[in-house]
C-alpha cells in the first residue's frame, strides 16, 4: 500500500547528497536507477543543481581592510585571552564545587548507612533492655540508690539512666513511663536524623549535578572558543 | 621567480608558532579575504563580518602554537565559523539590527566585484540574484546557513564540513537537505528567479 510513497520518501532525502556527489557508490547506482524511472526525483535533482549553481555564483568578497595584527594587539592578545581566562577560572571553581559536593554526598550517605547499620541490631535487644531499664528507673523512685544499678546498664542505650540522677520522666510512678522514655530516646533522633540526612543528601546531589552540568557546558564553550 | 620565493603555509605557521608576528601577518594577508567572505555570508552585514574576521585572526594568533594540523585553510575557516556564531549571538544579545541596506541596493552591494566583460543588464541581473540569495541565506537558521555556505560557496565536502562544525556527516546531510528546501521556498516566495544562473 505504501510502496507508491516509499520511493520518494526514501530517495528524496538523497537528492542533495547526489547533487553534491556525496553518495557512496552502491547507493549512487540505486539512486540513478530510480532516477531513470522517476520524473519527480529527476525534477528535484535539476532544481537542486540550479540552486547549487546559483550559490556558486555568489562572488568572493575581498577584505575591505587589512586584518593584520599589530604588535600591541598581539601583546594584548597573548596577555589577556578574552573570555578564556574567566571561563577557565569559572570552570575550575565549578569543578571544585562539584568535587566537594560529591565528597559531601558520599560522606553523608556513608554516615547515614553506618548509622542505620548500628541502629538495626540495637533495635532487637531494645525491647528487653527497655523493660529492665524501666525497672531500674523505678527503683530510685522507690528510694533505692542509683549507684548499684550502674553496672547493669553499661554499654546500653540507657546510659543516661545510669548516670546517677534519674531523668524527669522516671520520676513518674507509672510503670510504662520508663519504657516509653527509653523507646523514644532510641527512635526519635534516628527519624529526625534521617530527615536531615535526606535533606543534606538531596542538597549535595543537586549541587553536584548543577556543577557537573555547568562544567560540561563550560568545557564545550572553551573547546569552541579555543580552536 | 617571485612565486618560488613565497613561503609555504606550513613554514609560516611554524614560524608564527615560534613567535614571529610577521609570519603570522603573511598568513593573515593570504586568508583574510576567504575568512571575510565566509563571515559576511554567515552574518549578512559588513560591520559584524569585520568584527568576526578580526576576532578570527586574534583567536588564531593565540592558538597557533597549538596548531598541529596540515590544513590551515580549513583551520581558519573553522575559527571563522565559530567567531561568526559568537558574533551573531552577541548581536542578538545587543539587539543590533541586521543591516541589509547594502544587499538591498545592488548598486551599493559589497558583494559585487565588477566583471569587465559583463554588460550592464547582466550585471544588474547578477547582482539582483546575489542580493536575493544573500537575503534568503540570512533567513536560514545559522546551522543550515553555515553548511550551505561551506559546501556551495567554499566547495567543502560533507566530511570536511562535519569536521569544521564538530558534527557528524549525517547531521551535515540533513542540514543541507533542510536548508536547501527552505532556501528554495524563500526564493520562490520572494520571486527570485534562478533560471539565469543555470546558463
Amino acid at each position: 500500500m505504501f510502496d507508491a510513497l516509499r520511493p520518494h520518501s526514501r530517495w528524496y532525502r538523497q537528492v542533495d547528497a547526489y547533487v553534491d556527489r556525496e553518495l557512496p557508490p552502491r547507493t549512487l547506482a540505486h539512486f540513478e536507477a530510480h532516477l531513470r524511472g522517476c520524473r519527480r526525483c529527476a525534477g528535484e535533482v535539476s532544481e537542486r543543481r540550479r540552486l547549487k549553481q546559483a550559490m556558486g555564483t555568489l562572488p568572493a568578497v575581498a577584505a575591505p581592510r587589512s586584518f593584520r595584527i599589530t604588535a600591541d594587539t598581539a601583546m594584548n592578545a597573548t596577555a589577556r585571552p578574552p573570555a578564556a581566562q574567566p571561563l577557565r577560572l569559572a570552570l575550575r571553581l565549578s569543578m571544585a564545587l562539584g568535587g566537594l559536593a560529591i565528597i559531601g554526598l558520599a560522606s553523608t550517605v556513608a554516615i547515614d548507612l553506618s548509622g542505620r547499620g548500628n541502629s538495626t541490631p540495637a533495635a532487637a535487644p531494645s525491647t528487653l533492655q527497655a523493660s529492665s531499664a524501666a525497672e531500674d528507673a523505678r527503683r530510685p523512685a522507690l528510694g533505692q540508690s542509683a549507684a548499684p544499678l550502674a553496672p547493669t546498664s553499661q554499654g546500653l542505650p540507657t546510659t543516661r539512666i545510669a548516670s546517677g540522677a534519674p531523668p524527669p520522666e522516671t520520676a513518674s510512678p507509672s510503670p510504662d513511663s520508663g519504657r516509653k522514655a527509653v523507646a523514644t530516646d532510641m527512635q526519635a533522633p534516628s527519624t529526625g536524623d534521617r530527615r536531615v540526612f535526606r535533606l543534606v543528601e538531596v542538597g549535595f546531589a543537586l549541587i553536584a549535578g548543577a556543577s557537573v552540568a555547568a562544567s560540561v557546558v563550560m568545557v564545550r564553550k572553551q573547546r569552541r572558543t579555543i580552536p | 621567480m617571485g612565486d618560488a620565493a613565497e613561503p609555504s603555509d606550513e613554514r609560516l605557521a611554524g614560524e608564527a608558532a615560534a613567535g614571529s608576528l610577521a609570519a603570522f601577518n603573511q598568513l593573515v594577508d593570504r586568508y583574510q579575504s576567504l575568512v571575510f567572505s565566509l563571515c559576511i555570508r554567515l552574518l549578512g552585514d559588513r560591520q559584524s563580518a569585520e568584527d568576526a574576521t578580526q576576532e578570527t585572526f586574534l583567536s588564531a594568533y593565540r592558538a597557533i602554537p597549538k596548531f598541529t594540523g596540515s590544513n590551515l585553510r580549513a583551520w581558519f575557516l573553522r575559527i571563522a565559523a565559530n567567531a561568526s556564531k559568537d558574533e551573531l549571538r552577541r548581536r542578538r544579545r545587543k539587539g543590533r539590527a541586521i543591516s541589509l541596506e547594502e544587499s538591498r541596493d545592488p548598486g551599493k552591494s559589497l558583494l559585487d566585484p565588477p566583471d569587465p566583460g559583463e554588460s550592464p543588464d547582466d550585471r544588474v541581473e547578477r547582482l539582483a540574484l546575489a542580493a536575493g540569495l544573500q537575503r534568503a541565506l540570512d533567513a536560514l537558521p545559522f546551522d543550515q546557513r553555515q553548511v550551505i555556505v561551506l559546501v556551495d560557496v567554499h566547495g567543502f565536502g560533507y566530511e570536511e564540513v562535519a569536521t569544521l562544525t564538530h558534527t557528524s556527516v549525517g547531521t551535515v546531510k540533513s542540514r543541507i537537505h533542510r536548508g536547501r528546501e527552505r532556501l528554495r521556498r524563500i526564493l520562490t516566495d520572494s520571486g527570485t528567479n534562478l533560471a539565469g544562473s543555470a546558463s
